[in-house]
């Protein structure tokens, strides 16, 4: 019993992150997402998927890991509260230094975007 | 997942969002340790709340569904699709907010300390092998602390540096200076800002109230205790006035001796004390721990220079001990540069004292070092003992091979869901550091029994009693065996590790936990260890050998005379009443004369120089015959002063001539008597007897040989004879001497008559020294052969350690190999293999091994006596067949260690081995 528990504990210290490819994206479009107020979890995934005309379809799961890892970098902050159909949720919310590091994050995009365009539009 | 209980504090963590948002200006990494902090403590908080937040989502997203029509079976399984792996995500969250590492390496260590317990007779064999292992490198490292690492207690010991006089013709690195030269050094200097001296290690008597003590005292400079830095815990250091002749009665006491005989009483500091026979002032008592290794003063007293000192010739006697603090900004190497360009001068001034001597200039630290001697015999028993953990660590990387290959499907399994190789390496490293950690615990045990017993092997002489204090478990030991500790534990447990977690998944799983296809190179791994540790085993027990050969030849070699049956006593002849060399000539006489009147002794005398106790001082001289030569180009011999019963008592031959006699005085014709080499040396026609020759001594006269005698050995095992002359004392008289008395009696019998004789004639003279009282000459003689006898005892302690687990090894591996081949043995048997066959075929396979290891281990013992005779004084460079007997006895041993398993395994039963497994 033990035993499994721990194999379980090693698979999961191993296993790479579904998100990871698009880690750096996906805590951008957070933070963005995010800049228009506070949201829970769920609705952070709906607005990224339906503003990205689906496009933009990762597991769902993959947001998690995301927002807890912007909230131990304190770029997000969290905060218990109630739903639109009296759930309790954890409502996340842009801080300062978040703000700050999405304005980055945001100019940093554009210049490889726009880098990547003329390569593309040059070859 | 749901129903789980989570504790009411839930809404409590929201409170964290205010306060993060705040403190946006805290580094990060201190905001992420405050939350992880936090996270570890509120385990459960974290795991409830990561719950109910990933719980809401897929309640929505169902709920989505639903509305779009969906049953809620297929909701609720859409929406598991739709987040992916919901145990991952959970997990990977949890890892954002947890110490996982820390706890996974708990995780480890409990379950690694299961996997040990589980096999006990695993893991006592690699403890102890361990154990044994880090115990002699602790033993061995912990005199390495103290003699070579340890700080001289001087204040600012690297700036304090010791000037020596260097003589490169006649091979002196480390000589004592003259007064003369102390005194142009210390004022021509420009790169120190204070020179002290010391004429060290003069030997004191205290007397009045009970027996005269025997002491060993430094006389130095009155600034001697500002220049190395050291104060008083109570009195004053010496006035500047008291190094003048006349105000010299004044003593400083070591803490020791001040504790011994005045039981730290703080009211001795004014007192008078007797000293030779002078009255003393104590003005201080200097703080426990001044001992620098060999330098073990019991009391300091000034030194005054004389006016005899000051003259010319006494430029040729050095025995100043010079320290020196260098100025601010000064190096060392401009200080050699300095030292050097003065005795430079010196020389051309001074050619007949001072041509070809030159400075040694050292840190002092570096000085006690070589002045002990210490360094290269510590670093051959440091690789000695390092081989011998080297082994013991090839032992358990063997064991771990082993229990790797019967792990491997555990192993297998554990991959197989999902395991990185990183992780598994890292799960078998914990175990290999909970053993190093067992094995170093055990270990630290094993040396504090280990450093004991060295100490306890550390009294055959006055230096080693003095410097064996300062063994034990210091800090340094413990950090260098805790540090060896884990280093070994990753040494071992590396390779096994990386083999374990190269696991083949299909194969290992399909076999059903049989033994899979990495068996082989896993056998062929521990084959290259055992045959590694035999080639290190092989090379110890060589060099083991070859220092029991050294030593055997020593013990059996002729010194010259017959040591048994002699006692010895260290006489120095003090104070008022030995003045005149009348008056110690007379002491000798009477003595000699009133011990051959006693019953049980045969004859006794005395000389000035002990045989086999290091050998006597050298003087050049001049022979009549010969034209003059310079002082630097004379030749040179060994001086011995003697009395006329000296060579019966000794029994030393006559080759040629006579011996000395009680006529041969100072009213006669001054005579000589040389030995077999000086004659062979000097005057190799033969026609010695008669020769004039004028050793230049402090009073040189011609002196004719009258005889030649055998020579004699100055230290044991000398490879060479020295040329030796003899003065007889009647002649020549010294106030140190050694008595020498000739009785059957047994030793204990014949000390007290020897002290009741001096006692009748002097009943205030100490009979032997601080060095050593009343001794038999077999006792002198292992004052300078004991640390041969020490090192080569170590050497075979450690070489069957080494030898012992090398057969450990082999065993391990062909038991190992045995047991695995059951089947293949039994299919052997069946098909009319008979017991002979399998033993041969066994013992082929170690007999393989063992012949890969001489192979290798051969070649690399034979230069050993060459390398020890480079590293050590009067070793004799032949004798590198001793690797042959080596050889076979690693052979025979690992052979033996082979049959045990080849025997079993040419019992098998053919039945009982188709059936295993």
């Amino acid at each position: 019993m033990v035993l499994a528990r721990y194999f379980h504990k090693i698979i999961m210290a191993e296993r790479p992150n579904p998100g990871e490819l698009l880690r750096d994206t996906l805590d951008m479009l957070i933070l963005k997402t995010l800049a228009r107020g506070a949201m829970h979890g769920y609705a952070i995934a709906e607005f990224i998927e339906q503003t990205s005309e689906e496009v933009l379809r990762v597991e769902e799961g993959a947001l998690y890991p995301a927002l807890h890892r912007l909230e131990i970098r304190g770029w997000v902050a969290s905060k218990w509260g109630v739903s639109g159909n009296n759930r309790r949720a954890k409502y996340y919310r842009l801080t300062g230094a978040g703000r700050t590091q999405l304005a980055e994050e945001t100019q940093r995009w554009g210049r490889m975007a726009t880098a990547i365009a003329r390569i593309l539009e040059t070859a | 997942m749901r129903s789980a209980a989570c504790p009411s504090g839930a809404r409590k963590t929201a409170d964290r969002s205010q306060s993060l948002g705040a403190r946006v200006m805290i580094p990060d990494w201190v905001t992420k340790m405050r939350l992880r902090a936090r996270a570890l403590l509120k385990r459960r908080q974290l795991d409830c709340d990561l719950r109910e937040e990933l719980s809401f989502h897929l309640a929505m997203r169902q709920e989505k569904y639903q509305v779009a029509g969906m049953t809620p079976e297929d909701a609720h399984l859409a929406a598991r699709r739709r987040f992916g792996n919901l145990t991952g995500f959970k997990e990977a969250c949890r890892e954002m907010w947890t110490f996982s590492w820390l706890e996974d390496l708990v995780q480890d260590v409990r379950y690694g300390l299961r996997q040990l317990r589980r096999n006990p007779g695993f893991t006592a064999v690699a403890i102890i092998t361990l154990a044994l292992g880090i115990g002699a490198n602790t033993v061995i490292f912990s005199t390495v602390s103290e003699w070579l690492l340890r700080k001289p207690p001087v204040r600012d010991p690297d700036r304090l540096l010791t000037v020596s006089s260097k003589n490169v013709v006649r091979g002196y690195s480390l000589q004592p200076t003259s007064v003369l030269d102390f005194e142009a050094w210390r004022t021509q200097n420009h790169v120190f800002r204070s020179m002290a001296a010391a004429d060290m290690e003069v030997p004191f008597t205290l007397t009045g109230g009970g027996q005269p003590q025997p002491l060993i005292g430094d006389r130095v400079t009155p600034n001697y205790f500002n220049v190395l830095g050291i104060s008083p815990v109570l009195g004053r250091t010496f006035l500047a006035s008291e190094g003048e002749p006349g105000h010299d009665h004044a003593v400083i006491l070591s803490h020791a001796l001040w504790m011994e005989r005045y039981s730290g009483d703080p009211n001795v500091i004014g007192r008078s004390v007797e000293l030779d026979g002078e009255p003393y002032t104590i003005v201080a008592i200097m703080p426990p721990g001044t001992d620098m290794t060999i330098f073990t003063p019991s009391l300091w007293t000034p030194l005054v220079f004389t006016a005899h000192d000051l003259s010319a010739p006494a430029r040729a006697n050095r025995n100043l001990t010079v320290f020196a603090r260098l100025k601010p900004g000064v190096t060392i190497e401009q200080a050699q540069a300095e030292m050097a360009s003065l005795a430079g001068r010196l020389a051309q001034a001074h050619p007949e004292t001072n041509k070809g001597w030159g400075t040694t200039v050292l840190r002092l630290q570096e000085f006690l070092i070589r002045s002990a001697n210490v360094r290269r015999g510590l670093t051959v028993l440091l690789a000695t003992v390092g081989f011998v953990l080297l082994i013991a660590c090839a032992n358990i990387a063997g064991l771990l091979l082993a229990r790797g290959a019967a792990r491997g499907h555990e192993m297998a399994i554990r991959s197989a869901v999902g395991a990185g190789r990183l992780r598994l390496i890292r799960q078998m490293l914990a175990e290999s550091l909970l053993i190093g950690t067992a094995g170093g615990a055990a270990g630290l045990a094993i040396s504090v029994w280990g450093i004991h017993l060295l100490r306890y092997g550390l009294e055959f002489n006055f230096y080693v009693r003095q410097m064996n204090g300062g063994l034990y478990l210091d800090k340094t030991t413990l950090i260098f065996a805790l540090a060896v500790s884990l280093v070994t534990a990753i040494l071992f447990g590396f390779v096994p590790a990386v083999r374990a977690s190269k696991t083949n998944l299909c194969g290992a799983l399909k076999e059903g936990g049989r033994t899979e296809s990495g068996g082989r190179g896993r056998n062929k791994m521990r084959g290259v260890l055992v045959a590694g540790e035999i080639a290190l085993a092989l090379l110890l027990l060589a060099g083991a050998g070859v220092m029991m050969r050294d030593l055997v030849h020593e013990l059996t070699e002729n010194e010259g005379f017959n040591p048994n049956h002699l006692i010895t006593a260290a006489i120095h002849l003090k104070g008022r009443n030995y003045q005149s060399p009348a008056q110690q000539a007379a002491f000798f006489d009477l003595v000699t004369e009133k011990l051959k009147q006693l019953p049980g002794i045969q004859s006794a005398s005395a000389t000035s120089d002990l045989p086999l106790a290091g050998g006597p001082g050298h003087v050049t001289f001049r022979i009549e015959a010969q034209a003059p030569l310079l002082p630097s180009k004379r030749p040179v011999t060994e001086d011995i002063v003697a009395g006329p019963a000296y060579f019966r008592t000794m029994e030393i031959s006559l080759l040629k001539g006579r011996f000395f006699t009680p006529s041969d005085n100072t009213h006669s014709p001054v005579v000589a008597i040389a030995n077999e080499e000086f004659a062979r040396r000097f005057f190799p026609k033969g026609n010695v007897i008669g020769q004039r020759i004028k050793l230049d001594t402090d009073h040189p006269v011609w002196a004719e040989i009258i005889g030649i005698v055998g020579n004699v050995e100055d230290y044991v095992g000398q490879l060479s004879p020295d040329a030796q002359v003899y003065e007889s004392y009647l002649q020549t008289p010294l106030p140190d001497m050694s008595l020498v008395v000739r009785s059957p009696l047994a030793p204990s019998a014949v000390a007290p008559i020897l002290r009741r004789a001096v006692w009748s004639v002097d009943k205030d003279q100490p009979v032997g020294d601080a060095e050593g009282g009343v001794l038999t000459m077999s006792a002198v003689a292992n004052e300078t052969s004991g640390g041969d006898k020490l090192m080569a005892s170590l050497m075979g302690v450690f070489a069957a350690l080494a030898l012992a687990l090398a057969a450990v090894g082999i065993y391990g591996v062909i038991a190992y190999s045995v047991n695995q081949r059951t089947h293949e043995i039994g299919i052997r048997m069946a098909l009319g293999a008979r017991k002979g066959d399998v033993l041969r075929l066994v013992l082929q396979q170690g007999g393989l091994l063992t012949l890969i290891g001489c192979a290798i281990g051969f070649p690399l013992a034979l230069p050993l006596p060459r390398l020890f005779a480079a590293l050590f004084d009067g070793f004799s460079p032949q004798g590198s067949l001793v690797a042959v007997p080596a050889c076979l006895v690693v052979a025979v041993v690992s052979m033996l260690a082979t049959y045990i398993p080849a025997h079993r395994a040419s019992r098998v039963d053919p039945m009982v081995a188709l059936r295993y497994e």
